[in-house]
Protein backbone atom coordinates (compact mmCIF):
# COMPACT_ATOMS: atom_id res chain seq x y z
CA UNK A 1 0.00 0.00 0.00
CA UNK A 2 1.33 3.11 -0.92
CA UNK A 3 2.05 5.59 1.96
CA UNK A 4 -0.54 7.90 2.41
CA UNK A 5 2.12 11.14 3.04
CA UNK A 6 3.98 10.43 -0.10
CA UNK A 7 6.18 13.03 -1.03
CA UNK A 8 4.26 15.63 1.69
CA UNK A 9 6.86 15.92 3.93
CA UNK A 10 10.70 17.13 2.89
CA UNK A 11 14.03 18.26 3.25
CA UNK A 12 14.38 22.06 2.97
CA UNK A 13 17.55 22.40 4.08
CA UNK A 14 21.14 20.56 4.69
CA UNK A 15 23.82 21.54 7.09
CA UNK A 16 27.64 20.58 7.36
CA UNK A 17 30.61 21.40 10.24
CA UNK A 18 34.13 21.79 9.12
CA UNK A 19 35.22 17.97 9.29
CA UNK A 20 38.69 17.45 10.38
CA UNK A 21 40.21 14.62 12.35
CA UNK A 22 41.51 15.74 16.28
CA UNK A 23 40.10 19.20 15.41
CA UNK A 24 39.97 20.22 19.27
CA UNK A 25 36.66 21.58 19.05
CA UNK A 26 34.08 19.93 20.84
CA UNK A 27 31.16 17.91 19.66
CA UNK A 28 28.22 20.81 20.69
CA UNK A 29 30.48 22.96 18.43
CA UNK A 30 30.42 21.21 15.72
CA UNK A 31 26.84 20.34 16.03
CA UNK A 32 25.76 23.81 16.36
CA UNK A 33 27.94 24.80 12.97
CA UNK A 34 25.82 21.70 11.06
CA UNK A 35 22.17 22.79 12.50
CA UNK A 36 22.76 26.20 12.12
CA UNK A 37 24.20 25.41 8.86
CA UNK A 38 21.25 23.60 7.44
CA UNK A 39 18.57 26.50 8.53
CA UNK A 40 20.80 29.25 7.23
CA UNK A 41 20.45 27.01 4.27
CA UNK A 42 16.66 26.49 4.36
CA UNK A 43 16.57 30.06 4.76
CA UNK A 44 14.88 29.54 8.39
CA UNK A 45 15.21 31.48 11.60
CA UNK A 46 15.95 28.88 14.51
CA UNK A 47 13.19 30.42 16.36
CA UNK A 48 10.97 28.33 14.08
CA UNK A 49 12.52 24.98 15.41
CA UNK A 50 9.99 22.87 16.95
CA UNK A 51 11.45 19.87 16.97
CA UNK A 52 15.10 17.91 16.85
CA UNK A 53 15.55 14.57 16.61
CA UNK A 54 18.93 12.26 16.99
CA UNK A 55 20.91 9.35 17.98
CA UNK A 56 22.88 10.63 20.61
CA UNK A 57 25.76 7.40 20.84
CA UNK A 58 29.38 7.26 20.19
CA UNK A 59 29.53 3.91 18.44
CA UNK A 60 32.94 3.00 19.19
CA UNK A 61 33.86 -0.73 20.25
CA UNK A 62 35.30 -2.13 23.10
CA UNK A 63 36.87 0.19 25.82
CA UNK A 64 35.17 3.28 26.98
CA UNK A 65 32.46 4.31 24.78
CA UNK A 66 32.01 8.17 26.12
CA UNK A 67 28.31 9.23 27.05
CA UNK A 68 30.00 12.95 28.37
CA UNK A 69 27.10 15.96 26.76
CA UNK A 70 28.71 18.05 24.35
CA UNK A 71 31.96 15.83 24.06
CA UNK A 72 30.80 12.42 23.12
CA UNK A 73 27.25 12.77 21.93
CA UNK A 74 24.98 16.20 21.99
CA UNK A 75 21.28 14.56 22.80
CA UNK A 76 18.06 16.63 21.54
CA UNK A 77 17.55 18.26 24.72
CA UNK A 78 21.02 19.71 25.24
CA UNK A 79 21.07 21.17 21.57
CA UNK A 80 17.59 22.99 22.25
CA UNK A 81 19.04 24.90 24.77
CA UNK A 82 22.76 25.49 23.09
CA UNK A 83 20.32 27.38 20.63
CA UNK A 84 18.25 29.01 22.73
CA UNK A 85 14.88 27.48 21.61
CA UNK A 86 13.81 24.81 24.34
CA UNK A 87 10.94 26.62 25.24
CA UNK A 88 9.71 26.47 21.82
CA UNK A 89 10.40 22.63 21.16
CA UNK A 90 7.22 20.49 20.96
CA UNK A 91 8.47 17.20 19.82
CA UNK A 92 11.87 15.50 20.27
CA UNK A 93 13.23 12.20 19.31
CA UNK A 94 16.25 9.73 20.29
CA UNK A 95 16.66 6.33 18.80
CA UNK A 96 19.23 3.25 20.27
CA UNK A 97 19.03 2.62 15.82
CA UNK A 98 21.10 4.91 13.40
CA UNK A 99 20.27 8.70 12.75
CA UNK A 100 18.24 7.79 10.15
CA UNK A 101 15.32 6.58 12.01
CA UNK A 102 15.43 9.84 13.56
CA UNK A 103 14.75 11.20 10.17
CA UNK A 104 11.57 8.54 10.12
CA UNK A 105 10.47 9.79 13.32
CA UNK A 106 10.76 13.44 12.62
CA UNK A 107 8.93 12.94 9.53
CA UNK A 108 6.11 10.87 11.05
CA UNK A 109 5.93 13.67 14.18
CA UNK A 110 5.36 16.09 11.42
CA UNK A 111 2.58 14.24 9.53
CA UNK A 112 0.87 13.70 12.99
CA UNK A 113 1.08 17.29 13.42
CA UNK A 114 2.86 17.47 16.69
CA UNK A 115 5.55 19.46 15.31
CA UNK A 116 6.42 21.87 11.83
CA UNK A 117 10.43 21.98 11.45
CA UNK A 118 12.39 19.41 12.79
CA UNK A 119 16.18 19.43 13.06
CA UNK A 120 17.77 15.59 12.36
CA UNK A 121 21.13 15.67 13.21
CA UNK A 122 24.37 13.52 13.72
CA UNK A 123 27.92 14.42 15.43
CA UNK A 124 30.36 12.15 15.46
CA UNK A 125 34.59 12.77 16.62
CA UNK A 126 37.54 10.71 16.74
CA UNK A 127 37.82 9.25 20.34
CA UNK A 128 41.41 9.22 22.16
CA UNK A 129 43.14 6.21 21.50
CA UNK A 130 42.24 3.30 18.62
CA UNK A 131 38.61 3.51 17.65
CA UNK A 132 38.13 -0.60 18.01
CA UNK A 133 39.95 -0.68 21.19
CA UNK A 134 38.80 -4.19 23.02
CA UNK A 135 41.30 -3.72 26.03
CA UNK A 136 39.42 -5.50 28.80
CA UNK A 137 41.01 -8.59 30.40
CA UNK A 138 37.78 -10.43 30.55
CA UNK A 139 35.18 -10.47 27.87
CA UNK A 140 31.51 -10.52 28.71
CA UNK A 141 28.06 -11.21 26.98
CA UNK A 142 28.36 -11.48 23.58
CA UNK A 143 31.97 -10.64 23.17
CA UNK A 144 32.75 -13.88 25.09
CA UNK A 145 32.36 -15.72 21.99
CA UNK A 146 34.01 -12.76 20.19
CA UNK A 147 36.99 -11.48 21.68
CA UNK A 148 39.03 -14.24 23.00
CA UNK A 149 39.24 -15.15 19.45
CA UNK A 150 40.23 -11.86 18.30
CA UNK A 151 36.90 -11.46 16.56
CA UNK A 152 36.01 -7.99 18.04
CA UNK A 153 36.22 -5.54 15.82
CA UNK A 154 33.52 -4.55 12.79
CA UNK A 155 36.50 -5.08 10.10
CA UNK A 156 36.92 -8.74 10.70
CA UNK A 157 32.94 -9.03 11.03
CA UNK A 158 32.71 -7.76 7.34
CA UNK A 159 35.69 -9.58 6.46
CA UNK A 160 34.35 -12.40 6.35
CA UNK A 161 31.64 -11.23 4.56
CA UNK A 162 34.03 -10.05 1.80
CA UNK A 163 35.77 -13.40 1.95
CA UNK A 164 32.94 -15.36 1.64
CA UNK A 165 31.19 -13.10 -1.33
CA UNK A 166 34.75 -13.29 -2.98
CA UNK A 167 34.89 -17.29 -2.54
CA UNK A 168 31.42 -17.94 -3.85
CA UNK A 169 31.09 -15.57 -6.85
CA UNK A 170 34.95 -15.88 -7.94
CA UNK A 171 35.68 -12.28 -6.84
CA UNK A 172 38.98 -11.43 -5.42
CA UNK A 173 40.25 -7.82 -4.31
CA UNK A 174 41.42 -6.69 -7.16
CA UNK A 175 37.54 -6.39 -8.85
CA UNK A 176 36.95 -3.28 -5.89
CA UNK A 177 39.73 -1.07 -6.99
CA UNK A 178 37.75 0.52 -9.85
CA UNK A 179 34.91 1.11 -7.52
CA UNK A 180 37.11 2.32 -4.25
CA UNK A 181 38.92 4.92 -7.51
CA UNK A 182 35.05 5.68 -8.54
CA UNK A 183 33.99 6.92 -5.31
CA UNK A 184 37.09 8.56 -4.57
CA UNK A 185 36.87 10.66 -7.99
CA UNK A 186 33.07 11.01 -6.41
CA UNK A 187 34.29 12.60 -3.41
CA UNK A 188 37.13 14.63 -5.02
CA UNK A 189 33.41 16.48 -6.64
CA UNK A 190 32.31 17.31 -2.58
CA UNK A 191 33.97 20.30 -0.80
CA UNK A 192 32.31 18.77 2.16
CA UNK A 193 34.33 15.57 1.69
CA UNK A 194 37.32 14.90 3.85
CA UNK A 195 38.89 13.59 1.32
CA UNK A 196 38.54 15.55 -1.16
CA UNK A 197 42.00 16.97 -1.94
CA UNK A 198 43.80 13.25 -1.79
CA UNK A 199 43.49 11.01 -5.28
CA UNK A 200 43.62 7.91 -5.31
CA UNK A 201 44.58 4.90 -7.71
CA UNK A 202 43.91 1.25 -8.06
CA UNK A 203 47.76 0.55 -6.95
CA UNK A 204 47.23 2.55 -3.88
CA UNK A 205 44.11 0.63 -3.06
CA UNK A 206 45.94 -2.72 -3.53
CA UNK A 207 48.71 -1.85 -1.66
CA UNK A 208 47.09 -0.52 1.39
CA UNK A 209 47.50 -1.37 5.12
CA UNK A 210 45.03 -4.88 5.62
CA UNK A 211 42.78 -4.19 8.57
CA UNK A 212 41.43 -7.91 8.33
CA UNK A 213 41.90 -9.26 5.64
CA UNK A 214 40.49 -9.27 2.60
CA UNK A 215 39.40 -5.51 4.15
CA UNK A 216 42.17 -2.65 4.01
CA UNK A 217 42.28 0.29 5.55
CA UNK A 218 40.59 2.08 1.96
CA UNK A 219 37.43 -0.57 2.39
CA UNK A 220 36.64 1.36 5.99
CA UNK A 221 35.47 4.92 6.18
CA UNK A 222 37.09 7.41 8.32
CA UNK A 223 36.12 8.44 11.38
CA UNK A 224 36.29 12.21 11.49
CA UNK A 225 35.09 15.19 13.98
CA UNK A 226 31.96 16.51 12.18
CA UNK A 227 28.60 16.82 12.34
CA UNK A 228 25.89 17.34 9.35
CA UNK A 229 21.64 18.31 9.73
CA UNK A 230 18.97 18.29 7.67
CA UNK A 231 15.66 20.31 8.47
CA UNK A 232 12.89 18.52 7.80
CA UNK A 233 8.89 20.26 6.66
CA UNK A 234 6.20 19.99 5.23
CA UNK A 235 6.38 19.80 1.29
CA UNK A 236 4.19 22.71 1.45
CA UNK A 237 6.05 24.99 4.03
CA UNK A 238 9.45 24.09 1.80
CA UNK A 239 7.96 25.32 -1.06
CA UNK A 240 8.12 28.79 1.00
CA UNK A 241 11.30 28.51 1.98
CA UNK A 242 14.66 29.26 0.22
CA UNK A 243 15.82 26.19 -1.26
CA UNK A 244 14.34 23.43 -3.97
CA UNK A 245 13.29 21.09 -1.42
CA UNK A 246 13.51 17.09 -1.82
CA UNK A 247 10.48 15.53 -1.19
CA UNK A 248 10.17 12.01 1.05
CA UNK A 249 8.59 9.41 -1.04
CA UNK A 250 9.04 6.93 1.27
CA UNK A 251 10.78 4.93 3.47
CA UNK A 252 11.40 1.39 5.00
CA UNK A 253 13.17 -0.14 8.24
CA UNK A 254 14.60 -3.38 8.45
CA UNK A 255 13.35 -6.10 11.60
CA UNK A 256 15.59 -9.08 10.07
CA UNK A 257 18.05 -9.60 12.99
CA UNK A 258 19.80 -12.44 11.87
CA UNK A 259 21.23 -13.66 15.57
CA UNK A 260 24.65 -15.34 14.38
CA UNK A 261 27.94 -15.64 15.96
CA UNK A 262 28.87 -12.88 14.70
CA UNK A 263 27.26 -9.78 13.99
CA UNK A 264 27.06 -9.53 10.23
CA UNK A 265 26.52 -12.44 7.55
CA UNK A 266 26.28 -12.37 4.10
CA UNK A 267 23.20 -14.11 3.95
CA UNK A 268 21.34 -12.43 6.54
CA UNK A 269 22.42 -9.22 5.80
CA UNK A 270 20.90 -9.70 2.01
CA UNK A 271 17.89 -11.07 3.50
CA UNK A 272 17.17 -7.84 5.51
CA UNK A 273 18.20 -5.47 2.47
CA UNK A 274 15.38 -7.73 0.48
CA UNK A 275 12.76 -7.28 3.14
CA UNK A 276 13.34 -3.79 3.30
CA UNK A 277 13.53 -3.51 -0.66
CA UNK A 278 10.33 -5.00 -0.52
CA UNK A 279 8.24 -2.44 1.63
CA UNK A 280 9.86 0.10 0.29
CA UNK A 281 9.02 -0.78 -3.48
CA UNK A 282 5.77 -1.50 -2.08
CA UNK A 283 5.22 1.42 -0.30
CA UNK A 284 6.72 4.10 -2.70
CA UNK A 285 4.93 2.30 -5.32
CA UNK A 286 8.49 2.70 -7.20
CA UNK A 287 11.04 0.38 -8.42
CA UNK A 288 14.86 0.00 -8.72
CA UNK A 289 14.51 1.12 -12.53
CA UNK A 290 12.97 4.48 -11.46
CA UNK A 291 16.09 5.65 -9.55
CA UNK A 292 18.40 8.06 -10.66
CA UNK A 293 21.81 8.21 -8.43
CA UNK A 294 21.76 5.41 -5.40
CA UNK A 295 23.58 6.85 -2.59
CA UNK A 296 24.33 3.00 -0.93
CA UNK A 297 25.95 2.55 3.26
CA UNK A 298 29.63 2.03 2.89
CA UNK A 299 30.47 2.14 6.50
CA UNK A 300 32.50 -0.95 4.63
CA UNK A 301 33.03 -0.99 0.79
CA UNK A 302 31.71 -4.70 0.78
CA UNK A 303 28.14 -2.69 2.16
CA UNK A 304 27.50 -1.04 -0.86
CA UNK A 305 27.71 -4.60 -3.03
CA UNK A 306 24.87 -6.04 -0.80
CA UNK A 307 22.83 -3.33 -0.81
CA UNK A 308 22.92 -3.17 -4.67
CA UNK A 309 21.90 -6.75 -4.84
CA UNK A 310 19.31 -6.76 -2.14
CA UNK A 311 17.61 -3.72 -3.34
CA UNK A 312 16.77 -5.08 -6.66
CA UNK A 313 19.27 -3.46 -9.20
CA UNK A 314 22.14 -6.94 -9.20
CA UNK A 315 20.96 -10.46 -9.21
CA UNK A 316 22.84 -12.31 -6.63
CA UNK A 317 26.32 -12.46 -7.36
CA UNK A 318 26.78 -9.79 -9.28
CA UNK A 319 26.99 -6.53 -7.70
CA UNK A 320 30.55 -6.45 -7.56
CA UNK A 321 30.75 -7.25 -11.67
CA UNK A 322 28.44 -4.31 -12.26
CA UNK A 323 30.87 -1.76 -9.91
CA UNK A 324 34.24 -3.31 -11.52
CA UNK A 325 32.44 -2.24 -14.85
CA UNK A 326 31.88 0.50 -13.77
CA UNK A 327 28.39 1.23 -13.91
CA UNK A 328 28.39 2.92 -10.56
CA UNK A 329 30.56 5.40 -11.48
CA UNK A 330 29.22 9.27 -11.94
CA UNK A 331 28.95 8.59 -16.21
CA UNK A 332 27.24 5.03 -15.53
CA UNK A 333 23.75 3.40 -15.75
CA UNK A 334 23.53 3.98 -11.81
CA UNK A 335 25.89 6.13 -10.13
CA UNK A 336 26.52 5.42 -7.16
CA UNK A 337 27.75 7.54 -4.02
CA UNK A 338 27.84 10.55 -6.25
CA UNK A 339 29.39 12.68 -3.34
CA UNK A 340 32.27 9.69 -2.29
CA UNK A 341 29.56 8.20 0.44
CA UNK A 342 31.57 7.44 3.73
CA UNK A 343 34.90 6.43 2.32
CA UNK A 344 35.10 9.77 0.96
CA UNK A 345 33.41 12.20 2.98
CA UNK A 346 34.12 10.06 6.08
CA UNK A 347 32.27 8.58 9.15
CA UNK A 348 28.53 10.32 9.75
CA UNK A 349 26.83 7.20 9.91
CA UNK A 350 24.30 7.40 6.95
CA UNK A 351 23.68 11.37 7.17
CA UNK A 352 26.27 11.13 4.15
CA UNK A 353 24.11 9.11 2.04
CA UNK A 354 21.05 10.75 2.65
CA UNK A 355 22.13 14.17 2.14
CA UNK A 356 23.91 13.06 -0.92
CA UNK A 357 20.40 12.27 -2.12
CA UNK A 358 18.90 15.37 -1.06
CA UNK A 359 21.48 17.50 -3.29
CA UNK A 360 21.09 15.42 -5.87
CA UNK A 361 17.07 15.56 -6.48
CA UNK A 362 17.35 19.06 -5.66
CA UNK A 363 20.12 19.82 -8.29
CA UNK A 364 22.30 21.43 -5.95
CA UNK A 365 25.25 18.63 -6.62
CA UNK A 366 27.57 20.65 -8.32
CA UNK A 367 30.12 19.29 -10.79
CA UNK A 368 28.73 15.18 -9.22
CA UNK A 369 24.91 15.98 -10.17
CA UNK A 370 23.68 13.44 -12.05
CA UNK A 371 21.19 15.10 -14.70
CA UNK A 372 17.72 14.29 -15.04
CA UNK A 373 17.56 12.23 -11.85
CA UNK A 374 14.01 11.73 -10.84
CA UNK A 375 14.60 9.93 -7.58
CA UNK A 376 17.73 9.39 -5.36
CA UNK A 377 17.77 6.29 -2.75
CA UNK A 378 19.73 6.15 0.35
CA UNK A 379 20.28 2.78 2.07
CA UNK A 380 22.08 3.27 5.80
CA UNK A 381 23.55 0.17 7.88
CA UNK A 382 24.18 -3.24 6.81
CA UNK A 383 20.85 -4.57 5.86
CA UNK A 384 20.22 -6.07 9.24
CA UNK A 385 17.87 -4.60 12.25
CA UNK A 386 17.67 -1.00 12.51
CA UNK A 387 19.09 -0.53 8.84
CA UNK A 388 16.45 2.06 6.69
CA UNK A 389 16.40 2.79 3.44
CA UNK A 390 14.71 6.74 2.06
CA UNK A 391 13.66 7.32 -1.21
CA UNK A 392 13.60 10.89 -2.13
CA UNK A 393 12.28 12.68 -5.27
CA UNK A 394 12.30 16.26 -7.50
CA UNK A 395 9.96 18.81 -6.42
CA UNK A 396 8.00 19.80 -9.87
CA UNK B 1 60.02 -3.14 32.67
CA UNK B 2 56.86 -3.41 30.85
CA UNK B 3 54.51 -5.68 32.94
CA UNK B 4 51.61 -5.71 30.09
CA UNK B 5 54.43 -7.41 27.45
CA UNK B 6 55.32 -9.96 29.44
CA UNK B 7 51.72 -11.19 30.05
CA UNK B 8 50.02 -13.04 27.68
CA UNK B 9 46.93 -11.31 27.21
CA UNK B 10 44.20 -12.24 25.64
CA UNK B 11 40.44 -11.51 26.48
CA UNK B 12 39.39 -14.63 28.59
CA UNK B 13 35.50 -15.52 28.09
CA UNK B 14 33.54 -14.43 31.29
CA UNK B 15 30.54 -17.21 31.49
CA UNK B 16 27.62 -16.55 32.79
CA UNK B 17 24.66 -18.28 33.15
CA UNK B 18 23.16 -18.58 29.89
CA UNK B 19 26.97 -19.13 28.60
CA UNK B 20 27.62 -21.53 31.31
CA UNK B 21 27.02 -24.83 29.66
CA UNK B 22 29.08 -23.72 26.45
CA UNK B 23 32.63 -23.31 28.39
CA UNK B 24 31.82 -26.44 30.39
CA UNK B 25 31.73 -28.07 27.24
CA UNK B 26 34.88 -26.73 26.58
CA UNK B 27 36.50 -27.62 29.45
CA UNK B 28 35.05 -31.48 29.21
CA UNK B 29 36.60 -31.51 25.83
CA UNK B 30 33.13 -31.28 24.07
CA UNK B 31 31.49 -28.48 22.04
CA UNK B 32 28.03 -28.27 23.22
CA UNK B 33 25.58 -26.06 21.73
CA UNK B 34 22.42 -24.61 23.30
CA UNK B 35 19.27 -26.41 21.73
CA UNK B 36 15.58 -25.51 21.98
CA UNK B 37 13.88 -28.18 23.58
CA UNK B 38 10.37 -27.04 22.40
CA UNK B 39 10.77 -26.01 18.82
CA UNK B 40 14.76 -28.48 18.44
CA UNK B 41 16.63 -25.84 16.48
CA UNK B 42 20.01 -25.23 17.75
CA UNK B 43 21.22 -21.84 18.42
CA UNK B 44 24.88 -19.88 18.59
CA UNK B 45 25.51 -17.85 20.95
CA UNK B 46 23.42 -19.22 23.92
CA UNK B 47 20.57 -16.92 24.70
CA UNK B 48 18.16 -16.21 26.98
CA UNK B 49 15.14 -17.54 25.01
CA UNK B 50 15.23 -19.37 21.60
CA UNK B 51 15.17 -16.83 19.23
CA UNK B 52 13.37 -19.19 16.54
CA UNK B 53 10.25 -19.76 18.89
CA UNK B 54 10.56 -17.74 21.68
CA UNK B 55 10.49 -20.50 24.22
CA UNK B 56 12.53 -20.75 27.08
CA UNK B 57 13.12 -24.14 27.59
CA UNK B 58 16.59 -24.40 26.28
CA UNK B 59 19.78 -26.60 26.91
CA UNK B 60 23.17 -27.65 26.09
CA UNK B 61 23.99 -30.61 23.94
CA UNK B 62 27.13 -32.19 22.00
CA UNK B 63 26.64 -30.74 18.56
CA UNK B 64 26.26 -34.04 15.89
CA UNK B 65 27.82 -33.72 12.26
CA UNK B 66 30.79 -32.07 11.33
CA UNK B 67 31.47 -29.04 10.58
CA UNK B 68 32.88 -26.93 7.14
CA UNK B 69 34.48 -23.46 7.01
CA UNK B 70 31.57 -20.69 6.46
CA UNK B 71 34.35 -17.66 5.57
CA UNK B 72 37.22 -16.59 7.48
CA UNK B 73 39.67 -13.42 7.82
CA UNK B 74 43.12 -13.04 8.81
CA UNK B 75 45.07 -10.53 10.54
CA UNK B 76 48.12 -9.49 10.51
CA UNK B 77 48.41 -7.11 13.35
CA UNK B 78 47.45 -8.27 16.92
CA UNK B 79 43.69 -7.06 18.48
CA UNK B 80 45.79 -7.80 21.61
CA UNK B 81 49.11 -7.99 23.13
CA UNK B 82 48.52 -11.82 23.88
CA UNK B 83 47.82 -12.57 19.90
CA UNK B 84 51.29 -11.81 19.06
CA UNK B 85 52.58 -14.65 18.89
CA UNK B 86 49.56 -16.52 16.76
CA UNK B 87 50.29 -14.08 13.82
CA UNK B 88 48.96 -14.22 10.98
CA UNK B 89 45.61 -15.29 13.41
CA UNK B 90 43.13 -17.01 11.38
CA UNK B 91 39.41 -15.97 12.67
CA UNK B 92 37.70 -18.66 11.29
CA UNK B 93 33.63 -19.21 10.74
CA UNK B 94 32.52 -22.55 11.06
CA UNK B 95 28.99 -23.88 9.62
CA UNK B 96 27.21 -27.30 11.70
CA UNK B 97 26.11 -29.88 9.15
CA UNK B 98 23.25 -30.69 11.87
CA UNK B 99 21.37 -26.89 10.81
CA UNK B 100 22.56 -24.63 7.99
CA UNK B 101 23.37 -21.11 9.20
CA UNK B 102 24.13 -22.38 12.83
CA UNK B 103 27.86 -20.88 12.68
CA UNK B 104 30.70 -20.62 15.26
CA UNK B 105 33.21 -18.02 15.41
CA UNK B 106 36.65 -19.70 16.66
CA UNK B 107 40.46 -19.46 15.68
CA UNK B 108 41.73 -21.88 12.94
CA UNK B 109 44.74 -23.66 13.76
CA UNK B 110 47.29 -25.88 12.75
CA UNK B 111 47.26 -24.51 8.76
CA UNK B 112 48.29 -21.22 7.06
CA UNK B 113 46.05 -19.37 5.18
CA UNK B 114 46.87 -20.88 1.46
CA UNK B 115 45.38 -23.87 2.42
CA UNK B 116 41.86 -22.74 3.51
CA UNK B 117 39.05 -23.28 1.25
CA UNK B 118 35.44 -22.37 1.64
CA UNK B 119 33.46 -25.89 2.97
CA UNK B 120 36.74 -27.87 3.87
CA UNK B 121 35.66 -29.98 6.82
CA UNK B 122 36.82 -28.69 10.08
CA UNK B 123 37.10 -30.68 13.49
CA UNK B 124 36.80 -28.91 16.96
CA UNK B 125 40.05 -28.29 19.23
CA UNK B 126 40.07 -27.16 23.11
CA UNK B 127 42.92 -24.96 23.85
CA UNK B 128 43.30 -24.13 27.60
CA UNK B 129 44.17 -20.74 27.95
CA UNK B 130 44.73 -20.15 31.40
CA UNK B 131 43.44 -19.11 34.77
CA UNK B 132 41.07 -22.70 34.06
CA UNK B 133 39.57 -21.19 30.67
CA UNK B 134 39.36 -23.27 27.86
CA UNK B 135 38.47 -22.59 24.32
CA UNK B 136 37.06 -24.19 21.60
CA UNK B 137 38.84 -24.06 18.32
CA UNK B 138 38.74 -25.36 15.10
CA UNK B 139 41.55 -26.66 12.91
CA UNK B 140 41.22 -28.85 9.58
CA UNK B 141 39.49 -32.12 10.10
CA UNK B 142 41.74 -34.87 8.71
CA UNK B 143 41.56 -38.12 6.88
CA UNK B 144 38.33 -37.22 4.72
Amino acid sequence: MIWEHRNRIAVAGVGYSAIGRRSGRTLASLTLEACKAALTDAGLDQREVDGIATSPSMPRYGGRKGVDEGVDVVTPHYLAELLGVAPQIAWTGSTNAMVTQSLIDGALAIAAGLCRHVLVYRALHVPDGRYVNFDSAFATGPDQFLAPYGFSMPPAWVATVMRRYFELHGYSRADFARYIVDNRDNARRNPNAWCRDKPLSAEDYLSTRMIADPVSMLDCDLPVDGSCALLLTTTERARDLRRKPALLTGFAASTHNGGSAIPMTLEHMLEGGRQVAKRLWETTGLSPAEVGSAQLYDGFSMLVVTWLESMGFCKDGEGLAFLRDGHGALSGSLPVNTGGGALGEGRLHGMTQIAEAVLQVSGRAGERQVEGAQHSLATISNGLSKATAFLFARAD
Amino acid sequence: MAVADEIPLRPLPWPDAISAGFWEGAKAGELRIQKCRYCERWQHPPAIACMACGSEELGFQPLPGGLRLYSWTVLHDAPAPGFKTMLPLILGLAEAEAQQGLLIAANILGTGESALRLGMPLTPVFEPIGEGHVLVQFKPATGQ
